[in-house]
């Protein structure tokens, strides 16, 4: 079928062209982009109508995971026959610990679908960005069209050009995420993390960098990948072989290489907490990002005060208790903020 | 006849959950109408229906959905005619709109008001296509109109609303010089 007579309405309401203009369907992406090349004379009205169909969205206000929580417990129950009553998300006392457990594991275990806070906006080159942020509290799996795997973890955001994915495999990420990249040795896959910079070509690694922690955290699972500073004033970047852990402190800007341990690393994916040698505040940025609370804390406790610990699928409740044990301490809840007390 | 397991239908809830929500708000203004109706919905699904022979899911799931809102909605407005279905439909608006280009206040504004001047059809025919990806003949079925219906509806749409983009293109191409 030819598309020489097109005029900018039929390009406008081509169903494909669509697709192609708001990034839907690859097939279409494809076909259009090599089109156009073929057919330069029509760059004037191909572009119109990119740019027409490209001028606006629709704001969705994401919805708040309770509403698909209560939900999705209404609906179980009524499918058990029972009768349907509205539940809580479980961080407040309540008697039943293994339903609590449950619940969170589900929310843990919802894929990409349901949890997608996905953005597209324009930057200054005009070239399409793509924005795929988790709030805190909830995880995401995200798939690349080269067949990538990542999963990012609470509060955290990836960011990439939608053609720089298609050519060049490079990514932003602040925050936390798994890597899984698929082996492509003409396209490296790089990551850009605060000031570091991760290079790929097959492999899979865990990247922590959190704007509110001094340390970027590197763990390399299979495979190899580089690592340098953005600015590339590395006199050598550094070559992490799998076991091999790298952390990058921002405020010295210096990289250290260590033998990391996976089980810390990247036991968030598998919906485990690991507090090692955790300082307070450790727990508390673990902690409002896990379960997506404000946490406030009174009267901290000395400097020196670490806590060592291992949480599979557990309330916040819970971990509140057990930390309880090992510290006298109070907790309460004002407002959906948590607030900590020590004594 | 096989009906849908419990399984299944949990897992279509997952899946689907957050584009019917965003739909059913579009389309209903009202949370509780819209959460309500999605349990209806899966209740419906696993009590009465199979999915044998429905292909693809998500425009199936839209059509029922839409249904049930819209049998929601007339049942809190009895003293509206029948007449066409859209009537019942009004929440689409200009607030749901982002414009993505640099324009200045006026032009902005001006685009705005021509999408709030699209019928209630075309607002929700423009928003099927560009934020949930239906084709025209998904979109077709899930209102109830042909696809040639469809087709015509949306080329309206985006000629209106072209008018005020153009002068958009031609002052930010002023602004690029």
């Amino acid at each position: 079928m030819s598309f020489n007579h097109f005029k900018v309405d039929d390009f406008i309401e081509n169903e494909s062209f669509q697709s192609f203009a708001l990034n839907r369907h690859q097939d279409d992406i494809t076909f259009w982009a090599q089109w156009i090349k073929n057919h330069p004379e029509k760059k004037a009205e191909f572009d119109e109508a990119l740019s027409v169909l490209r001028s606006f969205e629709f704001r969705n206000e994401p919805v708040e995971s309770k509403v698909f929580a209560n939900g999705l417990e209404k609906l179980e129950q009524s499918l058990n026959g029972d009768v349907a009553q509205p539940v809580t998300l479980p961080m407040r006392p309540t008697k039943n610990y293994l339903k609590i457990a449950a619940a969170i594991a589900l929310l843990i275990g919802v894929t990409a679908a349901s949890f997608v806070y996905v953005k597209y906006f324009y930057d200054k080159s005009n070239q399409i960005f793509v924005e795929k942020s988790t709030p805190r509290g909830t995880k995401l799996s995200v798939k690349l069209p080269d067949g990538s795997l990542i999963k990012l973890n609470g509060g955290s955001r990836l960011t990439y050009r939608q053609n720089d994915i298609t050519k060049t495999r490079k990514l932003t990420l602040e925050g936390e995420a798994f890597f899984e990249v698929k082996r492509d040795t003409l396209r490296p896959f790089i990551v850009t993390s605060g000031n570091v910079t991760t290079t790929a070509l097959g492999t899979s690694f865990n990247i922590r960098s959190y704007p509110s922690d001094p340390f970027t955290k590197i763990y390399l699972v299979t495979g190899k990948i580089k690592v340098d500073q953005s600015d590339g004033s590395l006199p050598k970047p550094f070559t992490l072989l799998p076991g091999d852990g790298i952390s990058y402190d921002e405020v010295n800007k210096t990289l250290t290489v260590s033998k990391g341990n996976s089980e810390d690393a990247i036991a968030w994916k598998n919906g485990v907490i690991k507090f090692n040698n955790a300082s307070i505040t450790d727990v508390k940025n673990i902690l409002e990002r896990w379960y997506g609370v404000d946490i406030i804390l009174n009267n901290m406790p000395s400097d020196d005060w670490r806590i060592d610990g291992t949480f599979e699928n557990e309330s916040l409740e819970n971990v509140l208790r057990s930390l309880q044990y090992t510290s006298k301490m109070e907790y309460n809840f004002k407002k959906d903020i948590l607030i900590i007390t020590f004594n | 006849m096989s009906e849908l397991g419990r399984r299944k239908v949990l897992d279509l809830y997952k899946q689907y959950f957050y584009d019917l929500f965003n739909y059913g708000m579009k389309i209903s203004g009202d949370k509780e109408i819209t959460a309500d109706s999605i349990q209806d919905l899966f209740l419906d699904l696993y009590r009465k229906r199979n999915l044998d022979e429905v292909k693809i899911i998500k425009p199936y799931l839209f059509k029922c959905l839409r249904n049930i809102i819209i049998d929601s909605l007339k049942k809190n407005r009895p003293l509206v005619s029948m007449d066409e279905q859209a009537d019942q439909i009004n929440s689409l608006s200009s607030e749901d709109l982002i414009i993505r280009r640099e324009l200045d206040h006026q032009t902005s504004r001006r685009l705005k008001q021509a999408f709030d001047n699209l019928s209630v059809r075309q607002k929700e025919i423009v928003y099927l296509r560009f934020y949930n990806g239906l084709s025209y003949a998904e979109i077709a079925d899930v209102i109830g109109i042909t696809n040639q219906s469809v087709r015509n509806h949306f080329s309206l749409a985006l000629k209106h609303l072209r008018k005020h983009m153009i002068t958009a293109l031609t002052l930010s191409a002023l602004w690029t010089v």
